[in-house]
């Protein structure tokens, strides 16, 4: 269960400059569900996701995770507990290096790595049966750098490296937006299916509006560093973009226009 | 045909000489390909392991012992500067630099003059037969062994656990981050451990030519970039084995390139010059092929 409470951050404090990112932020997020977040660009949310990784210090307020406070920890000790994708499909991965490498890299997050041979013939059988769920044959191509994939390849590989160690919050952060319409769709199916098998807590930040209503069980809206309004899975059901923008409020044609 | 007789007879000197300088050699490929993180250290690293080896040597202390203090003070070195970078923010080449600087310094404090004699004392390799000492050609093999040690180290190191997580930090920080991987720790171990080998190889030289010199480490790290470069060239960089053999090999074939054009006649005066100008062309070609509106793609480096 991910705990957040009374979480602030502003950038720039006492300078003209001066935003509010996170305004005294408190989320709850129950064991095995999906919660997807919107809004428009600066309201928060990817400040919300990066505070939660710890790749942003926060001013004040509390991340627990199953009860453990996560804050005092480093970006590499969280990634023990969570997984995360970014929107940019180079960042996920090592350009220079092999599949089976990279997912190596991803097997290991949660435990120490040891001086033991990292790629074992039984690792690579796992990373093969892993790759083939995607259907893109990359499970033939274990030995290929990953700078020779396609964007909707590597971003496909980054969801997989995220998942398969099961970790308790799995962080999407549009994870789908720089991806064609076919790939993306591809990409967003795996991340169902991932989520529904291993009963992943999953935040995701989307801007597409159709994902927003499709997927997960909870939708909540940040807007000014704040939790603005949020949808359970009954009031999600059966409810069309019309309907959530005139809910929401939106004003902003941004999210309109980005689906 | 009088300068083709006098390289085939240095050719077995340089030789030796090439392979001490290998080390070297591996010590600015470790930062600068695996970890993307371009470091001048070993130009006073270098020094530094000659200059802690030759004092401790003319103290009395045994050789093994002696190679080994200095790598560690190269260690020292090496992760001062990866420390400098990470915590302040500061520029990995700038780092560099200021390090080296004030190593020039503690390397002369460490001798207390410039460079100490020391033909007179037991070293590594009159420890392990009297005639090593001298003959250059029976120093080959021992020397090639210790550098394929070396090689063999590193490339059973990344293939483990570990190694491949030091491996990710160099290929995309942010990625080996997420994935759990403490990048100072790899940054200041992997920095660390190849100023050692840049220090190891100071030490290795002054025991082969028989002095320290608090002035040795001048210039050595264009000629190990060089040596790296050329390296690259003939074996490719395309996996982890190819990568380690690079500087080995490199350095063979630049210090005999050297030995030759000296042998030609070359002023050792315009040696800066030649191999300056070489690395230059070298780093500069693959733009220079993609003709002029060709997309310049810098190398992704750490700043």
């Amino acid at each position: 269960m991910l705990s957040i409470k009374q979480l602030c951050k502003t950038f720039y404090p006492g300078t003209p400059d001066e935003k509010t990112a996170l305004d005294h932020v408190d989320l709850e997020l129950d064991t095995g569900s999906f919660c997807v977040v919107i809004g428009s660009n600066g309201a928060g949310k990817s400040t919300l996701l990066n505070a939660i990784s710890g790749k942003l210090p926060v001013d004040g307020g509390t991340i627990a995770l199953d009860g453990e406070d996560i804050g005092p920890l480093p970006v590499h000790q969280r990634a023990r507990l969570l997984a995360r994708v970014f929107q940019d499909p180079m960042i996920g991965t090592a350009p220079g290096m092999s599949i089976e490498e990279n997912l190596l890299l991803a097997e290991l997050r949660a435990s120490r790595r040891s001086l033991k041979f990292g790629l074992t013939a039984a690792r690579r059988r796992l990373f093969r049966d892993r790759l083939a769920l995607l259907g893109l044959g990359l499970e033939d191509r274990l030995d290929a750098r990953v700078e020779l994939l396609s964007g909707g390849q590597r971003q496909a590989l980054s969801l997989i490296m995220a998942v398969s160690t099961n970790p308790r919050l799995l962080l999407l952060d549009e994870h789908t937006a720089a991806l064609d319409p076919r790939t993306a769709g591809l990409v967003m199916e795996a991340t169902v299916r991932a989520v529904a098998e291993f009963g992943l807590t999953t935040l995701m930040v989307t801007h597409n509006m159709h994902h927003a209503i499709e997927y997960g069980d909870r939708l909540i809206m940040m807007e000014a560093g704040r939790i603005k309004l949020g949808l359970g899975a009954e009031e999600k059901r059966g409810l069309t973009v019309e309907e959530l923008v005139a809910r929401f409020q939106i004003a902003d044609d941004k999210i309109l226009l980005s689906d | 045909m009088d300068f083709l007789n006098s390289y085939i007879g240095l050719i077995p000197v340089t030789m030796a000489q090439s392979l001490i300088y290998a080390f070297v050699a591996t010590g600015i490929m470790l930062p600068f390909r695996i970890l993307s993180f371009p470091d001048l250290t070993s130009e006073g690293a270098f020094p530094l392991g000659g200059c802690v080896c030759g004092v401790l040597l003319s103290i009395g202390v045994d050789p093994l012992l002696a190679m080994t203090v200095a790598a560690m003070a190269g260690f020292a070195a090496g992760c001062t500067t990866a420390f400098v970078h990470l915590r302040f923010g500061i520029n990995t080449l700038l780092a560099g630099i200021l390090v080296m600087t004030m190593l020039y310094s503690i390397n002369l404090r460490i001798m207390g003059r410039s460079n100490i004699a020391l033909f007179n004392y037991e070293n590594i390799f009159s420890n392990i037969h009297p005639d090593l000492n001298f003959d250059y050609t029976m120093k080959i093999p021992f020397l090639a062994a210790l550098i394929g040690i070396v090689v063999l180290g590193f490339f059973w190191f990344f293939k483990t656990e570990k190694g491949v997580g030091v491996r990710a930090v160099g290929a995309n920080p942010e990625m080996a981050e997420a994935q759990g991987i403490n990048i100072w720790t790899a940054t200041i171990g992997g920095v660390g451990i190849a100023s050692a080998l840049s220090a190891f190889g100071g030490a290795l030289l002054v025991q082969s030519q028989g002095f320290a010199d608090v002035n040795m480490g001048f210039g050595i790290l264009i000629n190990g970039l060089a040596a790296l470069i050329i390296g690259e060239a003939i074996i490719g960089r395309n996996s982890v084995l190819r990568q380690l053999l690079a500087p080995v090999v490199g350095a063979m074939v630049y210090y005999q390139l050297v030995s030759f054009c000296l042998a030609l006649g070359l002023p050792p005066s315009d040696l800066k010059l030649a191999t300056g100008a070489f690395v230059l062309i070298m780093l500069a070609l693959p733009t220079l092929k993609k003709g002029k509106a060709g997309a310049v793609r810098p190398e992704k480096l750490r700043e």
